[in-house]
């Protein structure tokens, strides 16, 4: 029979191994709060670590197999045949004695640090040594070990990355930053050039004047070379986060707590504002950002380390020291010298808590509670630490309203169910702020809406 | 200059030529596919290796690892691919063609017919039951294509694509033990949309499949066989100075185990038969007819001295002075070893089609499932590299105990956990899914936890960081499982410690 030719497209047989997937990870604020809880928990993180080592089981399984076939049944190069050699013994000894180990050691949670897994890789590059003798490349298929100590972050939509551990942070903050940029879109930052408004910076437009003008000093000033403040205050965002016992308090899907919620909203407002710094053309950042812990011993944290570390080593416990986190966001406001050019300086201080003050600061505060408030606590059946302390919040906010060489403001985020308004807490703390601001209920299962109304509020004031 | 197409034709025919002068008659039921991307040729190659037809939709597991060792190690090239079948279908790449002279093309393009030759005189069922199979998994890829890309693109949904990737894949391999009824639809479901067709369409043809490859004759020894005895004789027809070059090239063919024993077998079966070689193999309805011309002792003794005749050749052919043929006979006698297992089993047995043999070495096993209160967990044993945490997770969506219930793709049903032995390493894995607080949106948005351990060692687990370590449900109901080791028993135990609880309620906070 004569042959007859066909041609037939791509189509008719497509790539088997061919798939869609999604382009970008859709994160949901509980999944990276699961992230994060990952990060700063070894144990939560367990079954990814068992994860991660079934999947390198997988994978060496395969190339063992693969290699094997390519090794028995294609041409290769003696060179070829030498590297996939010993790949096959590093693969091999990686399935029989590394990978089952790494799994029992993963289990009982000794496989966790950096350290850790580097020791247990050089161990096995010895082992390995003293069976084979030295083997070329031993170390670069070993190494793939280290993923071990990744973490690994699946969306709504089945879409996964793993993420190293120390770059979890970054990861977290510029993806909850820029969605909280995107959110935070809708209210105009900036209005320029096309009629400018605003401070008028004279060096500046001096200075664009002189180049694009053909004289030095310039002739005249043309509306282009005006160079105003895109913004001319600087907003000084201090973060006042519970971390009393109640936080620990469980508020999502899968043991997700209110402290991991306030733990995130402080990361993605961190990153938020410093997105926003990074704006091109800027020529002061228009944004400080501290977080201060309410905590045995309030401390700000107001860079990249101490956010960390915080992030990392926070719990939830202990009372709630808010008078004390209050005087320390206070006094870090003040020491803050407005550096820059004719800027003005704002502070937001923005409390997030899910209860009430209950230690009172020992020492002398300035200002005066109001006569109603204390009147009003007189007849509430409270702790009398708990008075003394919304007492001295009161007294601190309106000496904070009478100070004028800093313009504060105030927010007061409770975190509590809807329909709380009628709750104690709700009413003593809005007697608390009476005249200062009012509070903002939270709902808790909501709370990855907060982040997106703090940005709003500090963009809306400024 | 001599293009490809030319070149395959010219040596193609010398191929023919060579049939005709051999037996007097040449094969006709046949299809070549020159394939211009190499890679896909590669992957088609891969996945027939998995899923005994080059169609098949693997699993993302696969296809993901595939991607990875291709990318740190390389795929082996070139390997032989074609589709016992009426007619038999042909794969060869481009590049192959191009790269290699006239002599390698010839018994390349021999070796490919002589199982067209085979597959069209055999009185055996295997070439028709195989293109049953391989039209099938063309079918469901069609169907897949259609439906799924539909589906992302209509409703934006990219996450279908991995799930019913992943879902068509687990359905094949379920449908081999006949356990697709896991994902059995009731009629009625048609109603809520076209996309429940195609999953009605998917498990029909997935259990079609089942059927059609569990009652497959065995009979691979003949036909790869009778293929090496072709390559053989057309060796002959290659000068003496070209063949070690030649077989350098050729190592798929001229080292293929399962060819190398099935010839050596097909030739002293004949000479006990007094008959051709082909009239032998045409005769036969499966590899048992053959290999019951041995007693098991013979078969043992054959076996060992055809891989010591091997093992020479080999040091000639394929291990250069100073390749690393100590390095390389180990693989091969690994490869030996499968099929002297296999033929042994098959002797032994009296094994005639692959369920026989299947159920005799099951990839996928159903223990039952145990129960902790109300929450059923059921325990599988898969040894299948297409089968991850990933896909777990969709078999136990889909895990359904009440069939009326199927009207979504995510009926929260039992948590599942599945043996699994790579190498000398014996895990058991677990998923376990909590109640999702709101509408999911995709099958992926559940609460879920996953574990692993090793089987043997769960016993004596316990971590450090643990401050209150967590404690084993009171009851645990064991009535249901079956076929377990103690070992695994444990493992079950272990694991079930961390059977997902019940969410506390939100409250509000005093403090």
């Amino acid at each position: 029979m004569p042959h007859r030719i066909k041609e037939i497209t791509e189509g008719s047989i497509p790539d088997p191994l061919f798939t869609i997937s999604g382009e970008n990870l859709e994160i949901s604020f509980s999944d990276a709060a699961r992230l994060l809880q990952a990060w700063r928990n070894p144990i939560k993180a367990r079954g990814i670590r068992e994860g991660i080592v079934v999947s390198l089981v997988n994978e060496s399984k395969l190339a063992i197999e693969v290699i094997s076939n390519k090794l028995m049944y294609t041409p290769l190069s003696r060179e070829e045949e030498e590297q996939l050699i010993d790949e096959l013994k590093v693969l091999r000894y990686m399935i029989a004695r590394a990978l089952p180990e790494a799994l029992e050691l993963v289990t009982q949670d000794k496989l966790i640090t950096e350290e850790d897994i580097r020791k247990f890789i050089q161990r096995h590059l010895q082992s390995l040594k003293e069976e084979y003798g030295e083997i070329k490349g031993a170390r670069k298929i070993l190494n793939r070990l280290q993923e071990i100590t990744d973490l690994e972050i699946v969306d709504s939509y089945g879409n996964k990355r793993r993420v190293r551990k120390d770059e979890v942070i970054e990861f977290l903050g510029s993806i909850l930053g820029s969605f909280l940029a995107k959110q935070a879109a809708l209210q105009p930052l900036t209005g320029v050039t096309a009629r400018p408004i605003g401070k008028v910076l004279p060096i500046y437009t001096y200075k664009a004047a002189a180049i694009t003008s053909t004289s030095v000093p310039p002739k005249s000033i043309d509306r282009d070379d005006i160079r105003v403040l895109d913004k001319d205050r600087m907003s000084l965002v201090s973060l006042i986060v519970d971390m009393s016992q109640s936080m620990r308090r469980v508020v999502f899907e899968q043991g997700l707590s209110r402290l991991d919620g306030a733990l995130l909203t402080s990361l993605g407002l961190y990153y938020f504002f410093n997105r926003i710094n990074r704006k091109k053309g800027r020529l002061i950042k228009p944004f400080k950002m501290a977080i201060v812990p309410v905590t045995k011993t309030p401390h700000v944290v107001d860079d990249n380390k101490k956010l960390e570390e915080l992030l990392l080593k926070a719990k939830a416990e202990g009372r709630t020291r808010l008078v004390h986190a209050l005087i320390e966001a206070i006094n870090h406001a003040r020491k803050q010298k407005t550096k820059s050019i004719q800027a003005e300086q704002h502070v937001s201080l923005i409390f997030i808590t899910d209860g009430r003050p209950n230690v009172p600061y020992p020492g002398p505060l300035p200002g005066h509670p109001s006569e109603g408030f204390k009147e009003y606590l007189r007849k509430r059946d409270i702790s009398e630490d708990m008075k003394q302390c919304m007492l001295q919040l009161n007294q601190l906010f309106n000496y904070l309203k009478m100070d004028k060489s800093v313009q504060w403001s105030i927010q007061y985020f409770l975190i509590a169910p809807q329909g709380s308004e009628k709750s104690p807490i709700y009413r003593d703390t809005e007697r608390m702020l009476r005249g200062i601001t009012q509070p903002i209920l939270v709902d808790p299962a909501k709370l990855e809406h907060l982040a997106s109304q703090i940005a709003r509020e500090s963009l809306a004031n400024y | 200059m001599q293009t490809t197409k030319n070149k395959l034709i010219e040596t193609y025919q010398k191929a023919r030529e060579f049939f005709k002068e051999e037996f007097g008659e040449t094969p006709e039921e046949y299809r070549i596919f020159l394939l211009a991307d190499e890679d896909i040729y590669t992957a088609m190659s891969m996945i027939k290796r998995t899923a005994a037809s080059p169609h098949a939709i693997p699993s993302s597991l696969y296809s993901y690892t595939v991607k990875e060792v291709k990318q740190k190690h390389g795929l082996p090239k070139d390997v032989e691919l074609v589709v016992n079948g009426s007619p038999t279908l042909i794969f060869m790449s481009k590049s192959f063609v191009k790269e290699h002279d006239d002599n390698v093309l010839f018994l390349k393009i021999v070796h490919s017919l002589a199982h067209a030759f085979i597959n069209e005189r055999t009185k055996s069922r295997y070439p028709s039951q195989n293109s049953e199979i391989y039209k099938l998994d063309y079918l469901q890829k069609e169907l897949f294509l259609n439906n799924v890309v539909a589906l992302v693109k209509e409703r934006d949904a990219v996450w279908a694509w991995q799930y019913f990737q992943d879902f068509t894949a687990l359905l094949r391999i379920f449908a081999l033990h006949n356990m697709a009824y896991f994902y059995t639809p009731p009629p009625t479901v048609k109603k809520n949309s076209v996309f429940y067709n195609y999953l009605i369409e998917a498990v029909k043809i997935a259990k079609k499949r089942g059927e059609v490859i569990r009652k497959i004759p065995l009979h691979e020894l003949i036909v790869e066989g009778f293929a090496h005895y072709i390559h053989e004789k057309a060796l002959e027809k290659v000068p003496v100075s070209q063949r070690q070059s030649v077989l350098t090239i050729l190592k798929d063919i001229h080292m293929n185990p399962m060819g190398i024993i099935g010839s050596e077998l097909l030739k002293i079966a004949s000479i006990k038969n007094e008959t051709t070689v082909l009239n032998l193999a045409k005769s036969y309805y499966s590899d048992l007819d053959l290999l019951n011309n041995f007693e098991l002792k013979e078969i043992k003794t054959e076996l060992e001295r055809i891989r010591v005749k091997t093992s020479e050749e080999g040091i000639q052919y394929h291990s250069a002075p100073a390749s690393y043929w100590t390095e390389l006979w180990p693989l091969h006698a690994l490869e030996f070893d499968k099929v002297e297992n296999y033929s042994r089993q098959i002797l032994r047995y009296q094994f005639k089609n692959y369920n026989q043999l299947l159920n005799r070495n099951p990839i996928l096993r159903h223990h039952g499932y145990v129960k902790v209160k109300d929450r059923k967990i059921q325990i599988f044993t898969i040894n299948n590299d297409e089968v991850g945490l990933n896909q777990h997770l969709i078999l136990r969506n889909h895990l359904l105990e009440k069939r009326q219930d199927f009207i979504t793709s995510l009926p929260g049903l039992p948590d599942i956990i599945v043996f699994k032995t790579s190498s000398s390493m014996s895990m058991a894995q677990y998923i376990t899914v909590g109640y999702p607080r709101r509408q999911p949106k995709t099958p992926y948005d559940l609460p879920k936890e996953t574990r692993a351990v090793i089987v043997s060692k769960s016993v004596s687990y316990k971590s450090e960081l643990e401050e209150t370590p967590p404690t084993l449900p009171e009851e645990i109901d064991y009535s249901e499982l079956k076929d377990v080791t103690q070992p695994q028993r444990n493992a079950i135990r272990y694991l079930l410690r961390f059977t997902m609880s019940e969410i506390p309620e939100r409250e509000f906070a005093e403090e």
